[in-house]
């Protein structure tokens, strides 16, 4: 095969050489320090001629003219071209590291790149060294705060192992999936929060229900390890994420992982070690002794004294250390990278913690001339133990708990360890001590990436590409109840609890393209792309739930009472897409594109959904207007408009039937959702325009973009009259908007030998509104209306929070009349990073602040410590008006009136999100032995805000943005100091 | 131009594998409605019929309390909902409204027209049916179906009274008008007409089993009687008096026997069974009205229905006496008993044969420990007398205000507190379009 190709090309040139000239061009490409560079791209302009360097750095190509231009491309460092000629055949080339963007390669296709000089979007991309290259990250999206704008990054609470919602460019669907796409090499990774069943003890979601989104689980997207992730790309909107068709309405996030590199075999040794303490300890309220007596405490006090019952929970140091060892390298055929990471990170909380093995073997090998393998895989196991935090109804959860536990009441166990029954109803000291609740993910990880060149001509080339794609985990949540529990001690209790819950999901993904590369005579290049993609998703849960349990035997089969839960979620998605690319001698490059997709979840599986996309990119300073010497690097308008979806949820297409028993016999009932069998997905449009400026030889760089993006199709769950034996019904219903501004401004103020300073200010704003609703404006997320909730309304912000008020006390606070005051509003006003990276010498330095103004939050924590009367602040005298009653007082009088506004606060913040100093210490230095790197850092080292908490990043509710921002005693957050030394052979 | 051919035929290519047609979905996480309603084996019949059954005690808290509070029976005191003791009572000066939209008007309209789905469901699923079912065995369940409707709409009209109710909900995307209060009774009538007829065409047993809440009244010719049962409650309803001797004739009534004899909603503990939502604990404030006891006759032996705790008292209310007719979670709630046929013959009788409503009063009395009835024997006298009656022999079982209201006498109900009133019926939910 190989033969016959190398003969056809051999006769090809034959035949050209009739027609022209023809030299062959050769030469070394090195890097500043002199090392070859292995597998630069080399390209005759204007041709799909090309090759690549060998493991020397050399090169040799045959060029069919007299004079020709090469093009030298390699992923982080300067694109460089050259004039040659049969008398000038080349020479060392030495290309310069890139400190600018420009050349960075973007995914966007689903199997082509652009520079990002032509892109027509603004795709957010970070590297390696701005996601863990500053400090150890406990969880990937906490690599992105600040980084990527348009990205509301939350951490849902403080508890180890993760939890985190992120939201790109606003809320993008009521009742769908608001959280965006993750593609790791080609594989879609689950990111499911699967409920940990605690609900059986706290009753959060009330009695009866098994699985309930208070019980604050993990996120899956947190087992991913961020040392071997190379880049993150953020699509944002549908206009960048149009061709994932009916997934990518809220966003797409493309990782892609560590791959060796030829020539530079490289042995790693990476050690971390932190410590990590809470954010804030609000301390405790400074009782005067009537407030003791007020609260039944005055005889407690005198025997017991007082105990500061949160710095006994929360003032606690924890232990952090990664290790990662990594092999990594290749020559110009097989290249590997090889990786093992370990994290063991203790939590503020007793028995809480997070361990985090992950091993990575990253191959690529060119099978032939023409056929090149990579191949991915990752094993993870993560096993978390979460604690029990978050609401409760029957007074359990350690945070609820704590807002009723006094000062002077004695916990602490006697001398056979048993424990005093709580006062607040349970005893946060024994529940701390004695429950586990815990998360444990075996998890697989694997993608096979094939090209095939399948014919390469003078001008055109074409070229397949198959990916097979599979993620795989199964998460094992184990919580246990001790019946030894105070809490269990009456008559009627629960008598223990042991809950396991187990998760199989497997998403299997096949896809495969075809890519046609095309130059005409005038210099311009069509690139062509057809695929199709299918994927099959299969999710299992059950949770057992033993009660009642056998004395101290926390078996669920001898337990008394045993209940078992169960929900499976089964889809597949076949679907197709063609885009033509066009690039006019990187002046103009606009692209067109339609996506077609078809889902077992819609309510026609065998309907097609179209998704167009197109898009345009200007670069003004390629047209010749300003000369060569000018100080205008790059000067791009860029327009680009698409489509995107959003899958109804599973259960939305079916009227089912339930399961029920009456003396023994079961049977099935109508169920209260009237589904849609006709349902289908949300079609977002979203319009991006924008501009990319470069000025001063790449000092300067500006971008700004603006977006308006609309949803149409929003599913609602409309209340229908319940005459029908429904209460509601899944109905395409709403539309949203969202617009946005996001501008970021890069600067190098200073760039000399010893000393070079880069800062990037990232500033982004978003501005939602329901734009239409044909049902009635209706309240969701949090608990009711006199505790704050978001409120769906035409003409309103969609996350909007609002609340009863009372009338007498407030003018014109509902001037609509229904009944609720807006009190604030979860959007932030804007959010801004601003990223810093100093190089001096041996040393290197990043600092990453980030500022979110505005944006409010339900702090029913406090509401609950002002219940009891034990908020730190209960005595300060700061908020009533007329100065007479304290905080507390004035808080739950103002509740107590019919205003549900007391707690609904402000959570703006300003943090420094990452600090880190490194020294750099090269082996010439140490005998030859290893470069090393000697570094501290640390992680929201500096948190500013008002919020009256513990953070103001929190969400009782997990990762739904339109329940989130509601806190009810939380895992509180914390913050890292970390201790780094990298040895690199 | 060859180049833009092969692309095409590429294109052709991809588009044409990309359009090989998905096979739809089964839910793995429970049957669907559309999936029984077609083909439905025997044993899916019986898992609908079953489900028809449990369903109908599904939020009959809901209704129980609400129209035991209104008709001043009892009182919720447990204070967890402040609606309970305030808007239920008509808390205000005189100008108290029931909220449209509340889940005191709305839980129990809602859950009792779930019950009605669940039987149109059952009557869908019999007659497309795979189960070789022969006309008689389709009417077994047709009737059983029939009668389930008729019972919740009752229910609901009960509570709706003027504000009506809508009789015809087969197809969800088109539903029937809201009838009155006389044409919803009238059309009730009609259905447990229609249950009676296909009972009596359904041979010698149902092709379906019930639970032993139904023993006795579980084959075509015992389910007659508590159909006839029914349907002299809402002839006594509608006042026709002559139409409800005669439908008692057909039912279960015997003046001597078991006051309790009756088909009944049955509960318990287990797995996925319900608990009697309306037996109350000591820890839960259900507390009856003052009255109920200072009323009594001294030795009635219904007084067993309520138990003296400490005294609850909130929002001005106060009481000690625990409703107790339920004696444990796991204790039957009856559908219609034959106590409340023997009423039904004493009120029925009035003005027609007052010594037959003498007699049947006296047996209720007997039955309860009292002495034989020694008021006059005129209309008025009688009918206060049994409103007596089942004002106790009834208490907590949802009679109180709809007796009184069919009195006329809602202004006799006691008011507790300056600005209270007493409702005349619960106001259509807001999301009931005519």
């Amino acid at each position: 095969m190989k033969t016959k190709f190398t003969f056809l090309f051999a006769l090809m040139l034959c035949f050209a050489a009739t027609m022209q000239a023809q030299f062959t061009a050769q030469g070394k490409i090195i890097e500043a320090s002199g090392e070859p560079l292995i597998g630069v791209s080399v390209l005759v302009k204007g041709t799909t001629l090309g090759t690549i360097t060998d493991i020397d750095g050399m090169y040799s190509i045959m060029v069919n003219s007299s004079e020709a231009e090469l093009e030298f491309s390699y992923l982080g460092y300067k694109s460089s071209t050259i004039i040659v000629s049969a008398d000038s055949p080349g020479g060392d080339i030495t290309l310069a590291e890139s400190t600018n963007q420009l050349d960075e390669i973007v995914v966007t296709g689903l199997a082509t790149n652009v520079k990002r000089s032509n892109l027509a979007n603004a795709v957010a991309s970070i590297g390696a060294s701005e996601i863990s290259g500053v400090t150890s990250q406990p969880t990937m999206e906490g690599a992105l705060y600040g980084k990527i704008k348009g990205a509301d990054i939350r951490s849902n609470s403080g508890a180890p192992g993760g939890g985190m919602s992120v939201k790109l460019r606003g809320v993008t669907s009521i009742f769908g999936s608001q959280q965006p796409l993750y593609i790791v090499d080609g594989v879609f990774m689950d990111n499911s929060t699967i409920s940990l069943g605690t609900n059986v003890v706290s009753a959060a979601a009330g009695g009866g229900n098994t699985a309930s989104n208070q019980d604050d689980a993990s996120n899956r997207i947190a087992d991913l390890v961020t040392e071997d992730i190379e880049s993150i790309e953020v699509l944002k909107g549908a206009s960048a994420s149009g061709i994932y068709g009916s997934r990518a309405a809220a966003g797409v996030v493309i990782i892609t992982t560590k791959k060796g590199k030829a020539g530079k075999n490289e042995v790693k040794l990476s050690q971390t070690f932190g410590l990590l303490s809470a954010t804030r300890l609000l301390g405790q309220r400074n009782y005067s002794p009537e407030a003791v007596d007020a609260l039944g405490g005055t005889a407690a006090l005198a025997a017991n004294g007082l105990t500061d019952y949160e710095n006994e929970l929360y003032g606690n140091t924890g232990l952090l250390s990664t290790t990662q060892l990594s092999f990594s390298g290749g020559n110009d055929q097989t290249t590997y990278y090889v990786s093992g990471v370990y994290k063991d990170e203790e939590g503020i909380v007793e028995n809480t913690g997070y361990t985090k093995g992950s091993f990575r073997a990253n191959i690529g090998h060119q099978l032939t001339d023409r056929i090149k393998l990579d191949v991915s895989s990752n094993y993870i196991n993560a096993q978390s133990g979460r604690g029990f935090f978050n609401n409760g109804n029957t007074n359990t959860t350690v945070g609820y708990a704590q807002a009723f536990t006094y000062p002077w009441e004695n916990l602490f166990p006697d001398a056979n360890d048993v424990y005093p029954a709580g006062g607040a109803g349970s005893n946060i000291l024994e529940t701390t001590a004695k429950v586990t609740n815990d998360e444990n993910v075996n998890r697989f990880i694997n993608s096979v990436n094939a090209t095939a060149q399948l014919f390469t001509r003078d001008n055109q080339s074409l070229k397949l590409v198959g990916t097979v794609a599979r993620d795989q985990y199964n998460l094992e949540t184990q919580a246990i109840f001790p019946r030894s529990l105070t809490f269990f001690s009456a008559d009627g209790s629960l008598g223990g609890a042991s809950i396991l819950g187990n998760t199989r999901s497997t998403i299997n993904r096949l896809a495969g393209f075809l890519v046609h590369d095309y130059y005409t005579d005038s210099g311009m290049n069509f690139t062509t792309q057809v695929g199709m993609t299918g994927e099959d998703f299969d999710r299992n849960t059950i949770i057992t739930t033993a009660t009642d349990l056998n004395g101290v035997e926390t078996s669920i089969s001898q337990a008394a009472n045993q209940a078992s839960f169960q929900n499976q979620i089964i889809q597949k998605d076949r679907g197709f897409f063609v885009q033509e690319e066009v690039n006019f001698n990187d002046k103009v490059f606009a692209t067109i594109g339609l996506r077609g997709d078809r889902s077992t979840n819609n309510g026609d599986a065998s309907k097609m959904y179209y998704y167009p996309k197109a898009n345009i990119a200007v670069n003004l300073h390629e047209f010749g207007f300003w000369n060569v010497d000018s100080q205008i690097n790059q000067f791009k308008l860029r327009a680009a408009y698409g489509e995107a979806g959003t899958f109804a949820n599973f259960n939305d297409r079916f009227n089912l039937l339930n399961g029920t028993v009456i003396g023994g016999s079961s049977g099935l009932t109508s169920s209260t959702l009237r589904g849609n069998s006709s349902v289908g997905p949300e079609r977002q449009k979203e319009l991006e325009i924008g501009t990319d400026i470069a000025l001063l030889d790449n000092k300067v760089s500006i971008e700004i973009t603006y977006y308006n993006k609309n949803v149409d199709d929003v599913l609602l769950r409309a209340q229908i009259p319940t005459s029908t034996g429904f209460t509601s019904e899944v109905v395409n219903a709403a539309e949203l908007n969202n617009k946005g501004l996001e501008i970021s401004l890069g600067l190098r103020p200073i760039e000399n030998e010893n000393l070079t300073w880069t800062t990037n200010f990232n500033w982004w704003k978003n501005t939602s509104e329901v734009t239409k609703l044909d049902i009635d404006p209706f309240n969701l997320g949090g608990f009711a209306a006199s505790l704050g909730q978001y409120r769906i309304q035409e003409g309103s912000s969609a996350t909007q929070i609002v609340g009863t008020i009372n009338p007498d006390n407030c003018d014109n606070c509902d001037p609509d009349g229904d009944g609720f005051a807006v009190y604030g509003d979860a959007e932030a006003d804007f959010n801004l990073g601003w990223i810093n990276n100093v190089k001096f010498g041996n040393f290197d330095m990043a600092m990453v602040w980030h500022w979110k103004k505005g944006g409010d939050g339900v702090n029913l924590s406090t509401l609950l410590y002002d219940l009891a009367g034990t908020t730190w602040d209960y005595d300060d005298k700061t908020l009533d008006p007329s100065g007479e009653l304290g905080n507390g007082d004035y808080r739950t009088t103002q509740w107590f009136a019919g205003n549900a506004g007391p707690w609904i606060e402000d959570a703006s913040y300003i943090r420094m999100r990452e600090i880190g100093l490194y020294y750099n210490i090269s082996k010439e230095n140490v005998k030859d032995l290893a470069d090393l790197r000697i570094g501290v850092s640390a992680r929201n080292l500096i948190n500013i805000f008002d919020y009256n908490s513990y953070d103001p990043e929190v969400s009782n509710f997990g990762g739904n943005v339109l329940a989130n921002s509601i806190e009810v005693t939380p895992y509180p957050a914390s913050k890292r100091i970390n201790f780094h030394i990298t040895a690199t052979f | 131009m060859k180049n833009i051919f092969n692309k095409l035929l590429i294109l052709f290519l991809v588009v044409g594998m990309a359009s090989c047609s998905l096979d739809e979905v089964a839910n793995p996480n429970g049957p669907t409605q559309e999936s029984y309603a077609t083909d439905a084996t025997s044993a899916q019949l019986q898992l609908l019929a079953t489900g028809v059954e449990a369903d109908m005690r599904n939020d009959m808290e809901f209704y129980y309390q609400t129209v035991s509070i209104v008709g001043r029976e009892y009182y919720d005191l447990n204070g967890t909902d402040p609606r309970y003791t305030g808007e239920l009572l008509g808390a205000g000066d005189g100008d108290g409204v029931l909220d449209n939209n509340g889940f005191l008007t709305t839980r129990s309209f809602g859950a009792r027209y779930k019950s009605v789905r669940n039987a149109q469901n059952l009557i869908n699923a019999v007659s497309n049916s795979a189960a070789g079912l022969d006309d008689a065995g389709k009417n077994g369940f047709y009737s059983f179906a029939n009668t389930v409707k008729a019972y919740q709409l009752l229910l609901t009209l009960n509570r709706q009274f003027n504000n009506g109710v809508r009789l015809d909900i087969e197809n969800p995307d088109n539903l029937g008008p809201f009838v009155s209060y006389s044409e919803g009774l009238t059309g009730i009538v009609a259905i447990l007409e229609t249950a009676k007829n296909q009972a009596a065409a359904a041979g010698s047993d149902f092709q379906f089993g019930l639970s032993s809440g139904f023993t006795g009244y579980d084959t075509p010719s015992t389910f007659t009687q508590f159909i006839n049962a029914l349907m002299a409650r809402v002839q006594l309803y509608a006042g026709n008096n002559s139409g409800a001797i005669s439908a008692l004739e057909g039912s279960f009534i015997d003046a001597a026997g078991d006051m309790n004899a009756g088909p009944a909603h049955i509960f318990s503990g287990s797995g996925n069974d319900q608990l009697n939502p309306i037996f109350y604990p000591e820890t839960q404030k259900y507390m009856a009205h003052p009255t109920f006891v200072t009323d009594a006759e001294s030795g009635d032996n219904r007084l067993s229905k309520v138990t003296t705790v400490d005294e609850a008292m909130i929002d001005g209310l106060s009481g000690d006496q625990l409703v107790s007719v339920y004696a444990s979670n796991d204790a039957p709630v009856s559908i219609i008993r034959n106590e409340e046929l023997v009423l039904i013959a004493a009120e029925a009788n009035i003005g027609n044969d007052n010594g037959m409503a003498a007699s049947m009063i006296n047996a209720v009395r007997t039955a309860n420990a009292l002495d034989s009835y020694t008021g006059g024997m005129d209309d008025a006298s009688l009918t206060n007398e049994v409103l007596t009656q089942r004002r106790y022999s009834l208490f907590g079982e949802g009679h109180r205000w709809i007796d009184m209201r069919r009195a006329g006498r809602l202004g006799d109900l006691p008011i507790d507190r300056a600005g209270d009133e007493v409702f005349t019926q619960f106001p259509r939910p807001v999301l009931e379009p005519q």
